[in-house]
């Protein structure tokens, strides 16, 4: 029989996959799938701009680094001081360049190019192929070692 | 990729506009931020120490204050042209070299070399694993250098956290804070240093965004470590999925 499940890509995994070969399933017998969660260009130089948070982070931090240098300097003469309008200005700078980039996204017409899960981020695919006997111990193990989820089909038992 | 005791160095693709702000910001990130360490250490050093002997920071102050003719007055000359060669040079060779480096790594994404999981050296264990991005830049805000730490940065990380030591010292900042949280306004603002006082937003900033954006590489690089690894294992030679394609 066939078991399918989802994991993230995390060292959990692997583990899992450990376990089970050294309870006697053959590797041969296991597939893994890494599937993307978003469609990837190789042709391109790929720059994170795929990520549109982490871009508008460091757009974000970039104008409250600029900001937060002003603000600290005008504040020795202000009353609050130095330290709290440098971190008065750096937020305001954050925020101007993180929701900048967005606005920049969204006036642009940029969509985001999928739908992107969210966590847990189905990331793996794992199939493994077993004995039927074998399987609610598999399914336990997959289960233990966090799967996203886990399914199972007797069609491929049929003609074998 | 090359993955030692000291973490995991690297090419990336980064953009080069970022690279050439971190270097203006202080120049020396630009370079640390492309994994060149040894120049990026030598360039934070030399903007530490010329800009302290041209009482650099002191005439920013005095500039964004207004008080142009303090900010005239305090300015070194001597100490003053060659800051200026290097902060270009820095500002320069930051941006020029991200086109250089982004071909690199397009190429060597595309050659796919097997990438090494696990590191043991006598005294330092590195591996490659998931880490949260958000959790890199609190710590950096907490300390400056933590962020470095959670991200396997060793010395990069030791060196931070004694240096934001010593900038907050000679800038007074803690004690400042202190007095702050007292409402004691006017002499929170008479202890601080500024010449000190204005290298730490930039440190403070940078090494925050240092602590989000290595996170967000380094479980790229875990990902495809852990793919190069189920691709080689895991090929699922016998797996049938579809009896009739049996025959």
């Amino acid at each position: 029989m066939i078991i399918v499940s989802t994991f993230e890509n995390t060292l959990e995994a692997e583990q899992a996959l450990g376990v089970l070969e050294k309870l006697g399933v053959d590797a041969c017998d296991i597939l893994v799938v890494p599937m993307r969660l978003y469609f990837e260009d190789t042709s391109r130089l790929a720059l994170r701009a795929d990520d549109i948070h982490a871009k508008a982070f460091e757009v974000g931090m970039a104008a409250a680094t600029a900001l937060g240098v002003i603000g600290a300097s005008m504040g020795f003469v202000w009353t609050w001081g130095p330290i709290l309008w440098g971190i008065i200005y750096a937020v305001v700078g954050f925020f101007i360049g993180f929701l900048g980039v967005h606005l920049y996204r969204v006036l642009r017409g940029e969509q985001t190019i999928a739908r992107s899960p969210r966590r847990p981020k189905p990331e793996l695919v794992v199939i493994i192929q077993c004995d039927e006997r074998q399987s609610p111990e598999i399914r336990t193990i997959l289960w233990q070692y966090r799967a996203i989820s886990v399914g199972d089909t007797k069609v491929s038992d049929a003609s074998i | 990729m090359l993955h030692s005791g000291d973490g995991v160095t690297y090419f990336w693709p980064r953009n080069p506009y970022i690279a050439m702000w971190w270097s203006a910001s202080f120049p020396g990130f630009g370079k640390v931020l492309h994994n060149q360490y040894a120049r990026g250490i030598f360039l934070t050093l030399s903007e530490v120490f010329i800009n302290l002997f041209a009482h650099l920071n002191e005439a920013m102050v005095y500039t964004f204050c207004g008080r142009f003719d303090l900010a005239k007055a305090t300015l070194q000359p001597r100490w003053m042209y060659g800051y200026m060669a290097v902060y270009i040079y820095a500002l320069w060779s930051s941006y020029r070299m991200t086109f250089t480096m982004n071909r690199i790594s397009h190429l060597a994404e595309l050659e796919n070399e097997r990438l090494q999981p696990v590191v043991i050296h006598p005294f330092e264990i590195q591996y490659l694993e998931r880490k949260s991005p958000i959790m890199g830049a609190i710590w950096s805000l907490a300390f400056p250098g933590l962020g470095l730490l959670y991200n396997k940065k060793v010395v990069l990380g030791i060196y931070t956290i004694i240096w934001w030591w010593i900038f907050a010292h000679m800038s007074n900042f803690y004690d400042s804070i202190f007095l702050l949280f007292h409402g004691r306004f006017e002499q929170s603002v008479a202890v601080l240093n500024p010449q000190w006082l204005l290298f730490m937003p930039s440190v403070l900033a940078g090494t925050i965004y240092y602590g989000y954006i290595l996170c967000v590489d380094q479980n790229h690089l875990f990902k495809k470590e852990q793919e190069q690894f189920y691709a080689e294992r895991y090929t699922g030679a016998h797996v049938r999925l579809f009896p009739a394609w049996k025959s």
